[in-house]
């Protein structure tokens, strides 16, 4: 189950509390490069890593470190030059264009820096959409999205379009879409980037929640570092190598040194 | 925990696609305004095309008719005083005119067998100039020089003249006329000379019925006494057998009366005073006075009852009322319309399929082919626009056939919108360009619009067509596009 690659992989005890030890994500020496012979430029070195079922882990690391290339790759948005993604133990390469389809539909949820919200749909419209692509009846859709709508507190905005809305109400309704079908991943790039503290915090909550209360797996990378209080595991990234993981509570994070909430 | 398995996603169907394109749309149909412009545009032009052509074709067409109808009643005249001509007769033998061929029978005593061989040998006749004159350029140059055919014909009736023309046609490999050699050999020496014998005939007949009808009145010129239908006319006509019923008669002098009155205003339009009148009037120069100038100015009553009060003092005949000079002026104007629009139709450049000219076509398909480039180049701007939008969608778990769907089916409501509005302007654009250049004649194309509707219907539906074709290559690039952007930050 222990990765060979890095030994900070190998679960311990504060993973052990609420996790089952079963591997959801697994990626063995990943490597991702652009061009060819001398111009070669690469975008990830070999990353072997393990992400269990159930966790919080966040994935930080610099601009240009790799971070977002190996958060494609985790996603099935993207293939990898060399090595191999394992999301439950099926090579994603191995994947038909429609398996794939069907992968992203129903079992990957995504959540995006800018929301992603379709600009002429109205939040709930927006939550029906991979719904309708899974397809589920309009009246189920319908209901089902209602319920996820009011689960990020916006049971009363369904019929507000994305222009409508504040940033941290836009990135509530990306979230209740990205569960609407269930998905055992839930991934986040930068979901707070793009808000203020206040309503940062807010998104922050939820996708706890969603973690603690439905068990779904939350792959999110960062820079923000009150994620860091939130998650599980840390995974840092640098020049497209895992430069380490730790365990959030052995970090000594300090935040909220100019204001905020927590 | 269930597990993850990759299983097939499911295929949309174009139902659940089709609603998924309409999600949005009235946003869309609102940012795509410049695309609907360019198929309305299209739309128009082709339909104003179409439907132009189809009430100009129509209108002319009717025009042609009537004023086919008008000649008839002059030439009917004329026959009353001039008999037929030799090609005349033997184009009637040909086409079978029943009531002419009555006639012909009796003036020349022809029985009905021998007037059906005749028709015949007109008929076959006919095919073989008919046959000869379509040869090969270089073969009709060796066998007819600079003759035409009746000429060929007289030529070809010595026989050494004709089997010289069987020597030409063996070397040219021109095949004898029906086929068969012989038969035409027979047809030039025996059945020709026979049916210009009979013609010949007939000619005699028309004259001395002509002759009995002028000593009838006196030798007065038939036309006046047509158009002043004297009573026993009908009976008179009868007796020298010509075939007229009184409704036709009726016409004719109708036609010869309105003849014969704007013959006498013609005059007194050259009388000094009365020209200077209606020049001062028209405001034309004194020696372009005439009955075209008198028509296009009389035009109201008012006016009619001022030139009646100068034709009195002309000494005018007392049947030249205002209301009578009003009909004939309208008469006139409607026979200058006519010629008019069959004049337009005589001039027309060389026709290509459908009745377009052929330079209207090339317009049409190029106007077309920019239109479909413009509506593509939008598209793919659009598409450009939404990268974001179709990448998050195939993060949700979109197919390519369902992105390239979307885009056709939005493609195609932008065409069904710019097509209907382009279709109503387009025939806007038709029926007012067709009332300026035939003004009342083109009510006579009323019956035409169910053309004009299929038109429409046509081009609607080639708009529709043409937004989907255009919409192909942007569709292939949305649908192609990787699920990658999505997570791009702009």
């Amino acid at each position: 189950m222990s990765d060979p690659s890095s030994a900070a992989n190998a679960p311990n005890s504060v993973a052990d509390r609420a996790k089952s030890h079963a591997v959801i994500i697994r990626t063995v020496g990943l490597e991702k490069s652009y061009g060819t012979g001398e111009a070669t430029t690469y975008a990830l070195r070999g990353v072997s890593s393990v992400i269990y079922r159930g966790e919080f882990i966040a994935v930080m690391g610099p601009s240009g470190s790799g971070k977002s290339t190996y958060f494609n790759m985790i996603g099935a948005l993207d293939s990898a030059t060399r090595g191999r993604i394992l999301i439950d133990e099926v090579d994603v390469a191995q994947l038909s264009a429609v398996e794939l389809a069907f992968l992203r539909c129903q079992k990957i949820g995504y959540i995006f820096q800018s929301y992603n919200l379709i600009r002429y749909m109205t939040a709930l419209e927006n939550v029906t959409v991979p719904m309708a692509f899974a397809g589920v009846a309009p009246e189920e859709a319908r209901r089902r999205g209602m319920e996820l709508l009011s689960l990020v507190g916006l049971g009363d905005r369904w019929l507000h379009r994305p222009i409508e809305m504040s940033g941290g109400q836009q990135q509530r309704v990306a979230i209740a879409r990205s569960l609407c079908n269930r998905p055992s991943i839930l991934l986040a790039d930068e979901p707070t980037a793009n808000l203020d503290l206040d309503t940062g915090h807010e998104v922050l909550e939820i996708l706890q929640r969603i973690n603690r209360e439905r068990g779904v797996t939350i792959v999110c990378s960062t820079h923000d570092h009150r994620l860091l209080k939130v998650c599980d595991r840390i995974m840092w990234i640098r020049d497209g190598r895992v430069e380490r993981v730790e365990q959030s509570d052995n970090l000594q994070i300090t935040v909220g040194s100019i204001g905020g909430p927590s | 925990m269930k597990p993850i398995v990759a299983r097939d996603q499911v295929l949309l169907g174009a139902g659940r696609c089709w609603q998924l394109a309409l999600t949005g749309m009235s946003y869309r149909l609102f940012r795509s305004s410049i695309t609907i412009a360019i198929l309305a545009l299209a739309s128009a032009f082709l339909v104003h095309i179409l439907g132009h052509g189809i009430l100009a074709e129509a209108t002319e067409h009717s025009a042609y008719a009537e004023m086919q109808m008008g000649r008839r009643l002059g030439q009917d005249i004329t026959r009353l005083s001039v008999a037929d001509s030799t090609a005349v007769i033997h184009q009637t033998l040909v086409s079978g005119d029943a009531q002419r061929l009555s006639e012909y029978s009796g003036w020349a005593a022809i029985a009905p067998p021998q007037l059906a061989e005749a028709q015949a040998s007109a008929r076959r006749l006919a095919q073989a100039g008919h046959a000869l004159s379509n040869l090969p350029v270089a073969a009709h140059a060796v066998i007819f020089g600079d003759a035409t055919v009746p000429e060929l014909f007289d030529r070809l009736a010595h026989p050494e003249a004709f089997s010289a023309f069987l020597r030409q046609a063996h070397q040219l490999g021109v095949p004898c006329p029906g086929g068969d050699c012989r038969r035409f050999e027979r047809l030039l020496m025996v059945e020709r000379p026979a049916l210009d014998r009979l013609i010949d005939k007939i000619q005699a007949g028309q004259e001395r019925a002509i002759e009995r009808l002028s000593k009838a009145f006196g030798g007065e010129p038939l036309a006046q006494v047509i158009a002043a239908a004297a009573p026993s006319l009908l009976s008179e006509l009868k007796a020298a057998g010509f075939d007229i019923d009184s409704t036709r008669l009726l016409e004719l002098s109708r036609f010869a009366q309105r003849a014969e009155d704007v013959r006498g205003v013609s005059k007194l339009l050259t009388l000094p005073d009365v020209a200077t009148a209606v020049a001062h009037a028209a405001d034309v120069a004194i020696g372009k006075v005439n009955f075209d100038v008198l028509s296009d100015y009389v035009d109201t009553e008012k006016r009619a009852r001022w030139f009646e009060k100068i034709l009195r003092s002309a000494g005018a005949p007392k049947r030249l009322t205002a209301q009578r000079l009003a009909e004939l002026v309208g008469h006139h104007r409607r026979e200058r319309q006519l010629s008019r629009a069959v004049g337009d139709r005589e001039k027309e450049p060389e026709t290509g399929v459908g009745g377009l000219p052929s330079r209207t076509e090339w317009l049409v398909l190029l106007s077309f082919l920019v239109c479909v480039v413009g509506v593509a180049n939008a598209m793919l701007m659009s598409v450009t626009e939404r990268f974001t939008e179709i990448a998050t969608m195939k993060c949700l778990g979109a197919m390519d056939r369902f992105v390239m769907l979307m885009f056709v089916f939005e493609a195609v409501i932008q065409g069904a919108v710019g097509g209907l509005f382009g279709v109503l302007l387009g025939t806007l654009l038709a029926v007012a360009r067709a009332a300026l250049e035939y003004g009342s004649l083109l009510a006579a194309a009323a019956s035409a619009a169910g053309t004009v509707g299929l038109a429409v219907l046509g081009s609607l539906l080639a708009t529709v067509l043409l937004a989907a074709v255009a919409a192909v290559g942007p569709s292939f690039v949305a649908a192609r596009l990787s699920p990658m952007e999505a997570m791009r930050v702009e």
